[in-house]
């Protein structure tokens, strides 16, 4: 029993120093690259603002052994638990996590004062489109629509928006929510039973959020109004609401493309938010430029291990 | 037969056994010392991951409330005074807010997100004077009790000043007091709960159950003591072990094809819902149900069916009043494995259920299970562990109590036909 006993700590001690691998950060490394998949809008944003805008749809001109992460959160995962990996996410999540560390892009620190004064350069906006008029399941459903659309831009819109970390400016000559509401007749029915599919960039999947809760409250009692959320990526947003079926409102974290036409007053700009790119939190970086970048992620960069950025 | 060896030291080796030998015999010894070691430390640190993630989450609040927030809006009256009337508060700790006499606190919401919460709100606190729907409404609000601020506009000085839940409470605090207007407050009830999926998961289970049992049970009789020895019967035992051996994803849509269409045909139901998805469970759970019944009704003594038939009962009798008694014990076992299934059960229910995590359950209406609500979390564009952990650690639960009652019961079983 004795001898067994010593052999069940021996291996949990071998296990132990296993899973212990080298510490420190070795510049010497081969840089890991992680990007988003091609239906991202922040992947759209980062290349383009990079300057290496024939990646965002393509996986081609970038490096060979890239790695396709597909949400915010699992860039994050991933480059927390590598530690010679750096990403992209934007920079309402960055503060979730403490394994990873956000770099100043050109020398500008990604703060939201920062991106309103624009000199943080790496910055993309986030849109709305709904569906055509007319093309929506029943007139309440496009009444409802409209409403919420007005709701957004509203001055509780715009709290709402900027509680979920969107970098915008309230209008000086916005108006709240109860002096458009007579607008809206479909706001006093008590006799609504609908459900809204709403979906597009993951990005803006928590501002979608927190403004139809909000929104769906505001119907008097008797009526329900439930806002269903499939995020899947802005590539979707176009795809499935004028370009196809499934969703009655759409969010995009990039602008509509010269292939998504969008029917006059059916889309429009919400707020800003800024790209962070991220690295782990051992990593002794804290800048990095356009050119570095495009030189990391581009197929004939040149960049390919940290000591190539890291002069000690 | 049980082989008779003397393993208490596997690595003493009886002298006059060649080199050969004794070295393959440690080697041997050693592999399976060593996977078995893996085994155990793997299943140990799931086991510990989930409890030292989850324990925090796993509250009663967190069994018990909506998955859905209801928000309200709030608004300070445009022709709010403030006078010079003093606060009392009862409780302690949390920041308090001496003009406009409220107490917040920080504290987390259950998807482990940093919100303020509302401590304590005064009686005479100008919190209670608020009106909901806009500045000039006259319809007062004073239910704060375990609300969040969501989100917070507030005059300053000309300058408007947002605020949210992610900001601490001592910042709102501090910007309230210098404040004489509430341009906009959005509180709200804390989300996040399973309520709902526990209800459908204990629907999905009784449902289930009320139609497997019976077709199971019937079928299991009928294999183990009326068919006759013959092809049919063979091809019929292969295909229902055969049933058993499908993935649950196949199981899935076919539910999707065949089984909402039908559900929605018969009771109007929109998209998948409880009933379509307890009838694919049923599909997969038949099997299950035939095999463990079947063997424990061939497992009696052959006397019990014997000596009935000699006192004069019936063929049909001896069934129900000898033999399915007597095999009881094996089915309730595989009514306690069914239940497992169930629980555990995901791939079949995404499709067969769909996704959607719902408040308010109706049998035909659209919700999820426990599992499916774990894929939701961990789907999100912030993936939540430490719900989806919560939520294990209740399944796990669920699974040992399981797992116990079934050892009780075949322990009883067995030590029953001992005596006899």
């Amino acid at each position: 029993m004795k001898k067994i006993s010593g052999v069940f700590v021996l291996g949990l001690a071998a296990m132990t120093l296993l899973s212990c691998g080298p510490q420190g950060f070795d510049t010497s490394s081969d840089i890991k690259l992680y990007t988003r998949d091609t239906d991202s809008g922040t992947r759209d944003g980062f290349f383009t603002k990079i300057g290496l805008e024939k990646a965002k749809a393509d996986n081609a001109p970038l490096k060979t052994g890239i790695v396709t992460v597909d949400s915010n959160g699992s860039m994050m995962n991933s480059v927390g638990n590598d530690m010679y990996g750096i990403g992209y996410i934007s920079l309402s999540t960055l503060s979730e996590s403490d394994a990873i560390k956000g770099l100043s892009y050109n020398g500008v620190e990604p703060t939201e004062a920062n991106v309103l004064n624009e000199t943080y350069g790496l910055t993309r906006n986030f849109n709305y489109i709904t569906r055509k008029p007319g093309d929506y399941s029943s007139t309440d459903v496009e009444a409802v629509v409209n409403a919420f659309i007005d709701y957004t831009f509203s001055f509780e819109g715009y709290t709402i928006m900027k509680g979920e970390h969107g970098i915008v400016e309230i209008p000086s000559d916005v108006k709240h929510w109860s002096e458009i509401a007579s607008q809206h007749a479909i706001m006093q029915r008590t006799d609504l039973n609908l459900t809204i599919n709403v979906g597009g960039s993951t990005s803006v999947s928590g501002m979608a959020q927190a403004l139809t809760t909000a929104f769906s409250s505001l119907f008097p009692s008797g009526s329900t109004v439930k806002f269903n959320h499939n995020h899947t990526g802005s590539g979707d947003a176009y795809k499935n609401t004028q370009g196809g079926k499934g969703l009655d409102i759409g969010y995009l974290s990039r602008e509509l493309e010269s292939s998504e036409q969008a029917v006059e007053g059916t889309s429009g700009y919400m707020c800003t938010d800024a790209i962070v790119t991220i690295v782990n939190s051992e990593n002794p970086l804290d800048n990095i430029t356009n050119t570095q970048l495009v030189d990391m992620y581009g197929l004939n960069g040149e960049t390919v291990t940290w000591s190539q950025l890291i002069t000690e | 037969m049980k082989l008779k060896m003397k393993i208490s030291n596997p690595f003493k080796f009886d002298d006059g056994m060649s080199r050969k030998r004794r070295f393959k015999d440690i080697f041997r010894n050693a592999s399976t010392l060593i996977f078995s070691l893996l085994t155990l430390v793997t299943l140990i640190y799931i086991i510990v991951y989930i409890f030292a993630n989850g324990s925090s989450t796993l509250s009663w609040q967190f069994i018990t409330s909506d998955y859905q927030e209801v928000s309200t809006s709030l608004y300070s009256r445009s022709d709010l005074n403030f006078d010079d009337r003093t606060f009392d508060f009862n409780e302690d700790g949390g920041e308090i807010s001496e003009k406009w006499g409220v107490q917040l606190v920080d504290g987390e919401n259950n998807l482990g997100e940093h919100v303020v919460y509302f401590l304590e709100v005064a009686d005479n606190s100008y919190f209670n004077e608020l009106v909901i729907g806009s500045n000039t409404a006259t319809e007062t609000y004073n239910n704060y009790d375990g609300q969040y601020i969501s989100n917070l506009s507030l005059r300053v000085d000309e300058q408007i000043i947002t605020l949210s839940s992610r900001d601490s409470a001592s910042d709102i605090v501090n910007y309230l007091d210098q404040s004489n207007e509430i341009m906009f407050m959005e509180i709200c009830t804390v989300g996040g709960g399973i309520r709902g999926s526990l209800l459908t998961t204990i629907y999905l289970i009784l449902i289930t159950l009320i139609i497997a049992i019976p077709l199971g049970v019937c079928a299991a009789i009928y294999l183990a003591l009326y068919a006759k020895k013959n092809k049919f019967t063979m091809i019929l035992r292969s295909l229902i072990d055969m049933t058993s051996a499908i993935p649950s994803i196949i199981f899935g849509f076919i539910g999707a094809l065949v089984f909402i269409p039908f559900m929605n045909a018969v009771s109007g139901s929109n998209g998948g819902s409880i009933l379509s998805g307890a009838l694919t469970l049923t599909i997969m759970l038949i099997s299950t149900i035939v095999k463990t019944t079947e063997e424990s009704i061939i497992a009696l003594p052959k006397g019990y069916m014997d000596s009935s038939l000699a006192l004069g009962a019936s063929r049909t009798e001896t069934v129900f009043k000898i033999i399915l008694p007597n095999a009881l014990p094996g089915i309730i076992t595989s009514i306690i494995l069914s239940i497992g299934r169930i629980i555990g059960e995901s791939a079949a229910l995404v499709f067969a259920i769909g996704v959607s995590i719902q408040d308010n359950i109706s049998l035909t209406g659209s919700s999820t299970s426990l599992a499916v609500h774990i894929w939701s979390l961990l789907k999100l564009e912030n993936p939540n562990y430490d719900a989806a952990c919560a939520i294990s650690i209740i399944i796990l639960c669920i699974v040992l109590v399981l797992c116990l009652l079934t050892k009780i019961i075949s322990y009883r079983f067995n030590k029953k036909f001992k005596r006899s």
